[in-house]
């Protein structure tokens, strides 16, 4: 009866592993059932190259939105990676047990924050403060780089930290008792150690930043045309489809799918270039005998 | 001769545990100071008490006085860094950073501000600490490796070496030599012999007979206590405590 | 001893898989309950113009048909009428007419709405002309001081390409020239209304009947001159104007006829209008006095005997009826007749005195059919009446009670004439019926 069991809660897990991998499965290739036969009609050149997103007309062009996912991507990175890696370093370094016990929930809180709740605050608070101290709609590529900045802390904050904890103890005492300050042996010593888990934490941050909608999809303002300044208002390749699918039909729908199978991409490259970073970093870490 | 360092009335608490109690303990000049004693006796807390080490540690308070050539290094102007410049110390694992092999050794001088040192003085600098080091000879023809690609053996010689390449005065070793092989423990407790000619060392050592091979005096510390000190050659063959001969005879460990 | 663990061990076994079972048919049944909707409910998306009066239509029908759910969901005009055709919602709400692939679904206009081109309230500029505001859509005028105002750029908010409001736009004012792809794009009238409330160098259009609805205000602007304002629209001097339709996959049965019929109704109708849209062919004059015929020598029981005449002429069109006299101090005061026939008619013939003033109101009452919304020239329309009002001293007859019933819709005229006959002749002669 045991052995029965036994087999049995295996042969349940495998098939609940299963179902995952086939719910992933399921997904990729509706996608790319629905997504190809417009690649293949426009070109793939001429899609995502394509500087005209105009689908009652015809043309299905997503470059400007790639220029938007791009630039706003990159605004989130710089504006949450210093801060991120910072507070990491913070944490893991110089706060003290009380203080650590308050940011961190905090932090976490924030991971907790709904997106459409962010893309709320943003419109009614970051977006008239762009608008009426630097110029533009206050709709911008700024807002939306500021809103994701910090939607990606948290994700960066813990990975980062982990990684700075995960370091043996001896580092920072082999630093220390060589005589440098406190800095002196985080820079030179425990982030370089650290590299690989830091860099791992700013690629997930990237990713997640590079997938949000519900919170842009509020600040961005959702031109279709290339930006011409940070101030400008622009659309990404996610809210492109948040605003489009309830009413898209036909060539036009799958032109969407079309675009999803580009994040798709892009996105699984981002991953896997994160495991490849972490992996490399294991293969160092050994001692030879 | 006066003593290198002096430990006068050391009380040592860790939180509310007290670790050291009325610690009175000398280290000569250019000799070797081994401090033996069971685990949980005080003796990596005594030995990291010398070069304020234990500040890492959160609720780690020292009360009496631990001089170095005659001055309090708890005084208010001393600099721990440059205490730890002076006081080096060698971990149970080694420690190497995260870079070359002469970048490692070349760091800590390197940070001393003395970028004026051109890049031969380093290098002199280098190979010197190395060759004290007894590493020199296997390391000499990939000094720009990762330093994490030597063996065990190697990475803790490499240890040794970065902290003579910052020209101390004393060299604390805790339990060095730990998890390598013999051979590798020869070649340590070799160079140490040698190396105390220029500098005064105190070393824990992980079992009694290494004290026995390189030690010139020899401390026995029982749960914070220091029950006994002298020539090792005395205190091994006629202990004045009991539990020092308990102790070193392996009756309890 | 041995035996007992046994036992026990095998209970356990056991009583896990009842456990087990139990879970799992819960959690079954879960999942097939969320599926359920209840008896009787309508689904209603599509244009975020149109949701707004929708929602409080909803409301008003659920005052009266407590049983019914009615779901009011936003999404855009095309996205309504895709829903309606796949049958996702049962009532699609379109601030558009249908296009050409669209016809062959089933759809009516229940208003008229206007697009307000809007502005921050700060903004000096208050006209501009229709070329003028297309020249600002297309991005060919990117200042404030092309057109009289300050020098700063203008921000051009627009609807998603799916509105029914863009789509408006761009037929009445865009023409041949496309919105500038620079436009910020906006997923709701309420969204652009927002912002443009937020912003001094703003400028969208929303549904002219929301204007008015928010926090903050937003300025409409003169189009050539024109206020934007209901009446205008009315009587044709605005020019900017969509229909609001219900759109069905095919015409509906039961509950969502129900509500389309609600929405048609008078008092439906009167909803729409105090919101601000524009029902009906025409004006719907406000209901006033009906003038009484204030000759004392008037002779109010003939008048009473020829209005049993004429329930007789009618009555062999009617199926039921019912009638009775009001009396007071002996006297028939009011004759009230009901006749029902086939179908949604209904009818009710009234005519009645007041005590005080020696005066007689005559009102008549014409039955309607819920395709007829043709009123007969002269009649107005009465919205309701008070019963209670008739024991009074007060005028009789203005205020008639609804009773909208459930699968009927029937409107009141009265005819604010001098005599009875006048009135009758041309009713009889609208509706065919010989004397």
């Amino acid at each position: 009866m045991k052995k029965f069991r036994e087999k049995l809660s295996g042969r349940i897990f495998l098939a609940l592993a299963i179902s995952s991998v086939a719910a992933l499965a399921l997904i990729t290739v509706f996608i790319l059932v629905q997504g190809l036969p417009i690649i293949k009609s426009v070109g793939l050149i001429d899609f995502v190259f394509g500087m005209t997103w105009a689908p009652t007309q015809g043309e299905f062009g997503i470059f400007p939105m790639i220029v938007g996912s791009v630039a706003v991507t990159l605004g989130a990175a710089i504006v949450g990676v210093p801060v991120g890696v910072c507070c990491a370093i913070f944490l893991a370094e110089f706060a003290p047990a009380a203080l650590r016990n308050v940011f961190r929930p905090a932090i976490q809180l924030l991971a907790g924050i709904p997106s459409v709740v962010y893309g709320f605050w943003g419109l009614l608070f970051v977006v008239p403060l762009i608008r009426d101290y630097l110029g533009g709609p206050g709709l911008s590529i700024l807002a939306g780089s500021i809103i994701l900045g910090i939607m990606i802390l948290p994700t960066i904050i813990s990975i980062a930290e982990v990684s700075l904890l995960a370091l043996p103890r001896q580092y920072k005492e082999g630093a220390l008792a060589l005589g440098m300050t406190h800095w002196q042996a985080i820079k030179s010593v425990l982030l370089p150690a650290a590299k690989s888990g830091i860099v791992a934490a700013v690629i997930l941050g990237i990713g997640r930043a590079i997938g949000e909608t519900m919170a842009v999809i509020m600040v961005l303002g959702n031109a279709v045309a290339l930006p011409g300044s940070i101030l400008d208002p622009v659309r990404t390749l996610t809210t492109n489809i948040g605003i489009e699918m309830g009413y898209a039909a036909g060539e036009h729908q799958q032109a969407l799918f079309a675009t999803g199978i580009v994040l798709f991409v892009v996105i699984m490259l981002l991953n896997s270039t994160a495991q490849y970073i972490t992996r490399g970093n294991k293969v160092n870490r050994g001692k030879k005998k | 001769m006066q003593p290198k360092m002096v430990i006068n009335h050391l009380e040592f608490y860790y939180t509310k545990k007290q670790a050291l109690f009325d610690l009175c303990l000398e280290v000569p000049e250019n000799k070797i100071l081994a401090l033996i004693g069971p685990a949980g006796s005080g003796i990596t807390t005594a030995l990291r008490a010398l070069n304020r080490l234990y500040e890492l540690t959160p609720g780690a308070r020292a009360a009496g006085e631990v001089l170095l050539d005659g001055k309090n290094i708890h005084d208010g102007d001393v600099s721990v860094t440059r205490l730890r410049r002076r006081v080096g110390m060698v971990f149970d694992v080694p420690t190497p950073l995260p870079m070359s092999i002469i970048d490692n050794v070349t760091y800590g001088p390197r940070l001393q501000g003395s970028a004026k040192k051109s890049k031969k003085a380093l290098a002199a600098l280098a190979e010197q600490a190395l060759t004290q080091a007894t590493l020199w000879d296997e390391v000499k023809d990939r000094l720009n490796t990762p330093a994490m690609s030597l063996s065990g053996g190697q990475q803790q010689r490499l240890c040794i070496a970065r902290v003579l390449a910052l020209r101390p005065e004393v060299i604390l070793l805790d339990r060095p030599c730990s998890g390598l092989d013999p051979i590798s423990t020869a070649k340590i407790e070799d160079s140490l012999t040698k190396l105390k000619q220029e500098f005064t060392i105190v070393i824990a050592p992980h079992n009694v007979q290494q004290a026995g091979r390189v030690a010139d005096r020899v401390a026995f510390l029982l749960s914070g206590r220091l029950i006994e000190e002298g020539r090792t050659a005395e205190v091994f063959a006629n202990p004045r405590d009991e539990r020092t001969s308990d102790y070193i005879t392996g009756r309890f460990g | 001893m041995r035996n007992k663990n046994a036992e026990c061990r095998n209970k356990n076994a056991k009583c896990r898989n009842i456990k087990f079972f139990f879970m799992a048919l819960l959690m079954l049944s879960a999942l097939f309950l969320s599926g359920c909707r209840p008896e009787h409910s309508v689904v209603i998306a599509g244009s975020t113009s149109v949701l707004p009066y929708a929602e409080i239509l909803a409301e008003a029908y659920a005052h009266l048909h407590a049983a019914d759910e009615i779901d009011v969901q936003g999404g855009g005009s095309s996205a309504g009428i895709t829903a309606a055709e796949s049958g996702a919602a049962d009532i699609g709400m379109s601030s558009r007419s249908l296009k050409e692939s669209e016809k062959h679904l089933w759809s009516i206009e229940i208003a008229k709405d206007g697009l307000a081109v809007i502005v921050h309230p700060g903004n000096p500029v208050a006209d501009l002309t229709l070329e003028q505001v297309r020249a600002v859509f297309a991005r060919e005028i990117t200042s404030w001081s092309q057109v009289g105002g300050a020098d700063y750029d203008i921000n051009v908010i627009a609807r998603e390409e799916g509105s029914g409001s863009r789509s408006a736009f761009e037929d009445l004012v865009m023409g041949e020239s496309k919105i500038s792809p620079r436009a910020i794009v906006q997923a709701s009238n309420g969204a652009v209304r927002q912002l443009v409330s937020g912003d001094k160098n703003a400028i969208g259009f929303i549904s002219l009947g929301l204007v008015e609805e928010g926090e903050k205000p937003v300025k409409a602007l003169r189009l050539g001159g024109v206020e934007a304002a209901r009446e205008n629209v009315v009587n044709g001097t605005y020019s900017l104007f969509r229909p609001f339709l219900f759109v069905c996959a095919r015409e509906p049965e039961g509950d969502a006829m129900a509500f389309v019929e609600f929405a048609l109704s008078p008092e439906g109708r009167r909803i729409l209008e105090a919101e601000g849209l524009v029902t009906g062919p025409s004006t719907t004059p406000e209901p006033t006095t009906v003038p009484f015929i204030t000759d004392p020598n008037f002779d109010y029981i003939g008048l009473f005997k020829r209005l049993e005449g004429v329930w007789n002429v009618i009555r062999p069109y009617a199926d039921n009826e019912y009638n009775y006299f009001f009396y007071r101090n002996g006297e028939p005061n009011l004759f009230v007749g009901y006749y029902e026939s086939e179908g949604s008619d209904f009818g009710t013939l009234i005519g009645g005195r007041s005590k005080g003033e020696n005066t007689a109101q005559l009102i008549f009452m014409i039955p309607a059919v819920s395709e007829e919304p043709e009123r007969p020239p002269g009649w107005i329309e009465i919205v309701s009446v008070d019963f209670n009002s008739l024991d009074s001293d007060n005028e009789i007859g203005i205020q008639f009670e609804n009773y909208p019933r459930e699968g009927e819709n029937w409107r009141t005229f009265a005819y604010a004439g001098a005599t009875f006959e006048e009135a009758w002749d041309v009713y009889a002669n609208a509706r065919g019926y010989t004397n």
